[in-house]
């Protein structure tokens, strides 16, 4: 049982109300308030003013995904709140918050790993506004009931409102257990409650990243090398300088030592000639004027047909073994076993995610400001100041909304670059890709073949299953191993890498679904050549138990991460086809 | 099976005297046009001088013209900045055409399904 | 440079800029009219969708120069307090969920009722094609647009 005072802190808010604020967990860890900190606007994760409005404190990024509005939906809930006097205000991140407290948005774990704390902190404030409620009257608790903001004496059907007893509430402490709610006592959880940006979007009042304003800034586009690990080698900028509107042209080349200190995805910045304008519009105009000449390094002289032909041709070549159940051999040197033999493709794709990648920044007195929509503001900030050389602390990320993301703004690459131009034309500077760029140079899902072989014997019955994954990057045990999934009684998986030809990076998760997508697809192959429903052989092939392995092979962070998942996975796999 | 068919040439010869098919696929195009083409070749059909081409064509169109329209829509234009392709059904294609092709001061037969295939293929 | 005097949502917005200058990133970068969107800059995606004397434009790819006495409509002029039954139904039906391409959804929507006050389901979606959402709100935008056509019949 967590200890409520470890990790909420509750007071008073600056003139008047109630301010509670929490540290959330890490991976079912918890974090904890230290002992000697009083820093009771830590996140001022909810704040209820003397006049019943309640302000919570969005954590995550929202970007199409709703936590902005699941996770309030969860606290009013605990709360008992009247869900029309909720605020939600997006929290500014600061370094003193973990990674994943408020560092991050993704691994679809925004309320999987929050859950419990976000409403152990709503059921605890409502616990202080009924005791606040039952001091004022001088009763117990027991004959109070909260309903939608108020609290009402069921004995004399007197009622509160939350706004009446904030400021007492603040100084009553903490208490050491609250009651959760039971599933069927749920008003918000589980039903279906407006999107909390519907009213501003239909109105046009919604504001994404792309809609940052600031007075006196000047608009920037970047021509970038089109080929991955490219450098510029030189470029003539003569015609544009001509042009009406054109402030500034120069090149983005950071230097390879820089480079190499940066994140490989998450900081990786294209080479490019930046043209800084009076309007987005000349600037986009301006780039098809300029001349440059690029350097395209390893990957210049190769495409999409001769990645191909790399692939295929590590089919045969020694390979990584990342599982080897029982014996495949004998299975596929029976030539009594039919052998049956499939390849599966999933291409390189890009996120286009429909508001075109943004930011807009402003270096000023050595401190940089970027306004952005952007999943990871920690790796932001340390790769932002790795690329512009200097401190993290002069770093500082305002999260704004985003129209889409699916990974793709996990990257720091548009804040890296409105930084660098800021920094060097020391102006408010709203940097857009086209969509054009966001194609070209996306961090795309990656390119995933999938060799899936069985021998099926002539009783009919699958005895091996060979899997050989070639992909872009090192697929970890996502794509090559089948011990959740399917009982086989042999398998053998091997996976390769292969260079990759473009920038990669999470897409809607990075590996699970291609290889769901190839292993399913096989499964229904071989439903079809067994001549069985596939739906009834795959529940066949889970009436086994799985060997999970022994945990002292494993490291901490398989343990705590991958094994709860990969459980799941399969009771969820389980749950869904029966 | 023989009932079969003589219904279906009733039908055929019913659709074919239909004097509204024509004015019901203009009707229908017009709504393709303002779905799709009406940002660059405008409302009154005449383009945006120097960058937008007007489809105002008189009572002259030639079959090449109507080709030509077909794979502008199917597959864009080769040029850089040029139309990009519209991403329509066959029904829809031949619907804006007949609308483009017959309204303003244009005036030609409409085309049919059939033709439009043939169009493509040829 | 030129000048130009626009009239969008019953004002009268005096700009001076390239006459090649879309009206997208007139209305955004020099007007600060943030609700029209820049989605794809080619008119293939609806995003920027507003209407020129009633009729649903792609904004990126009309120079300002081409359009004269028109009058420009944007999602912020549809109506005083965002009570257009267009934007009521949205708000019912609860459309959006990035909400990124709605603007331009609901520019074309308006529009399309303005000619078709009662639309069938393929009509809504000829009319709707142009529109792309990468969420996938495309069956609610269709129930609510015949939620809003079938309050404005009764």
């Amino acid at each position: 049982m967590m200890n409520r005072r470890d990790f909420l802190k509750v007071g008073s808010k600056i003139g008047g109300g109630l301010m509670v604020s929490i540290r959330l967990p890490a991976y079912g860890k918890s974090i904890l308030f230290d002992e000697n900190t009083a820093d009771i606007e830590f996140n001022k994760f909810i704040t209820i003013d003397t006049n019943g409005e309640i302000t919570i404190m969005l954590t995550k990024h929202e970007m199409g995904q709703g936590t902005g509005t699941a996770i309030p939906t969860i606290i009013a809930d605990e709360l008992d709140a009247d869900w029309s006097k909720i605020k939600i205000e997006q929290a500014f991140y600061d370094p003193k918050y973990t990674w994943l407290e408020m560092g991050t948005t993704g691994g679809s774990g925004s309320i999987a790993r929050t859950w419990d704390a976000v409403r152990t902190a709503g059921a605890t404030t409502k616990a202080l506004l009924k005791q606040a409620a039952a001091n004022k009257w001088g009763v117990d608790p027991i004959v109070l009931e909260v309903n939608n903001s108020k609290v009402t004496n069921r004995v004399t059907n007197r009622t509160f409102d939350f706004g009446e007893l904030a400021g007492e509430a603040a100084k009553i402490p903490i208490p050491e257990h609250v009651v959760l709610k039971k599933p069927g006592e749920y008003v918000y959880v589980g039903k279906s409650v407006k999107n909390r940006i519907t009213k501003d979007v239909v109105s046009g009042n919604m504001r994404y990243g792309i809609d940052m304003d600031i007075p006196g800034m000047v608009y920037a586009s970047i021509e970038r090398c089109p080929i991955y690990g490219g450098r510029i080698k030189n470029y003539d900028d003569t015609e544009v300088r001509k042009m009406e509107g054109v402030i500034d042209v120069f090149p983005i080349a950071i230097p390879q030592k820089i480079k190499d200190s940066l994140h490989s995805i998450v900081g990786y910045v294209y080479d490019g000639v930046v043209i800084v304008a009076s309007s987005t519009w000349i600037a986009i105009k301006a780039r098809k004027r300029l001349k440059v000449e690029w350097d395209g390094g390893e990957n210049a002289n190769r495409n999409i047909v001769s990645l191909n032909e790399d692939m295929a041709a590590l089919k045969d070549s020694p390979a990584i073994m990342s599982m080897d159940l029982g014996d495949v051999e004998p299975c596929f040197q029976n030539t009594e076993n039919k052998i049956l033999e499939m390849e599966y493709n999933t291409p390189y794709q890009t996120h286009a995610v429909m508001e075109p990648l943004n930011a807009t920044a402003h270096f000023q007195d050595d401190v940089c400001e970027i306004w952005v929509g952007i999943q990871d503001p920690e790796k932001t900030i340390n790769n932002v100041s790795k690329a512009l050389q200097i401190p993290e602390e002069k770093v500082k990320i305002h999260v704004l909304k985003s129209g889409g993301s699916f990974g793709r703004r996990y990257a720091a690459d548009t804040s890296i670059e409105a930084a660098f131009i800021s920094k060097k034309i020391r102006k408010p500077v709203k940097l857009t890709w086209t969509r054009e760029d966001e194609i070209k140079n996306d961090h795309c899902q990656p390119y995933l073949k999938n060799y899936m072989t069985a021998a099926i014997t002539s009783e009919k019955s699958v005895a091996a299953i060979e899997n050989q994954a070639i992909c872009t990057i090192n697929y970890a045990v996502w794509s090559t191993k089948w011990d959740h999934y399917y009982a086989f009684p042999n398998i053998r998986c091997y996976r390769s890498k292969v260079q990759t030809l473009l920038q990669y990076g999470a897409w809607r998760s990075v590996g699970e679904h291609s290889a769901a997508l190839s292993k399913e697809c096989f499964v229904d192959e071989l439903a079809h050549y067994l001549g069985k429903d596939p739906l009834d052989y795959r529940l066949e092939l889970l009436s086994h138990e799985v060997d999970w392995g022994d945990p002292k092979e494993m490291s901490q962070a398989a343990i705590e991460r991958m094994l709860p998942r990969k459980k799941l996975l399969r009771q969820i796999q389980i749950e869904v086809l029966s | 099976m023989k009932n079969c068919s003589l219904i279906f040439l009733w039908i055929l010869a019913l659709t074919a005297c239909e004097p509204n098919a024509k004015e019901q696929s203009i009707t229908r195009g017009k709504e393709v046009y303002i779905a799709n083409c009406i940002t660059c070749h405008q409302p009154d059909g005449n383009g945006i001088t120097g960058i937008y081409p007007s489809l105002i064509k008189s009572n002259k169109i030639s079959i090449d013209q109507t080709k030509r329209a077909v794979q502008l829509i199917s597959y864009g234009s080769p040029f850089e900045g040029g139309m990009k392709p519209i991403h329509l059904s066959e029904k829809e294609i031949v619907d804006v055409i007949n609308y483009i092709q017959n309204a303003w001061e244009n005036e030609t037969p409409a085309i049919s399904t059939t033709e439009l295939r043939a169009i493509k293929n040829n | 440079m030129a000048h130009y005097s626009l009239k969008i949502n019953n004002k009268i917005y005096p700009v001076h800029i390239e006459p090649d200058t879309p009206l997208l990133w007139v209305l955004r970068d020099k007007l600060k009219l943030y609700g029209t969107k820049y989605g794809c800059g080619i008119a293939q995606c609806g995003a920027c969708t507003v209407h020129l004397d009633g009729m649903p434009m792609r904004s990126c790819s009309i120079p300002i120069d081409s359009i004269g006495n028109k009058a420009i409509t944007t999602i912020e002029g549809l109506s005083q307090q965002s009570n257009h039954p267009i934007q009521m139904a949205w708000e019912e039906e609860d459309v959006p969920q990035c909400g990124y391409c709605q603007s331009g959804q609901i520019m074309s929507a308006v529009a399309l009722l303005k000619r078709i006050p009662n639309p069938t389901d393929k009509q809504i979606e000829r009319a709707m094609k142009g529109n792309i959402c990468r969420c996938g709100t495309y069956s609610r935008i269709q129930n609510a647009i015949k939620s809003a056509a079938k309050k404005s019949m009764d």
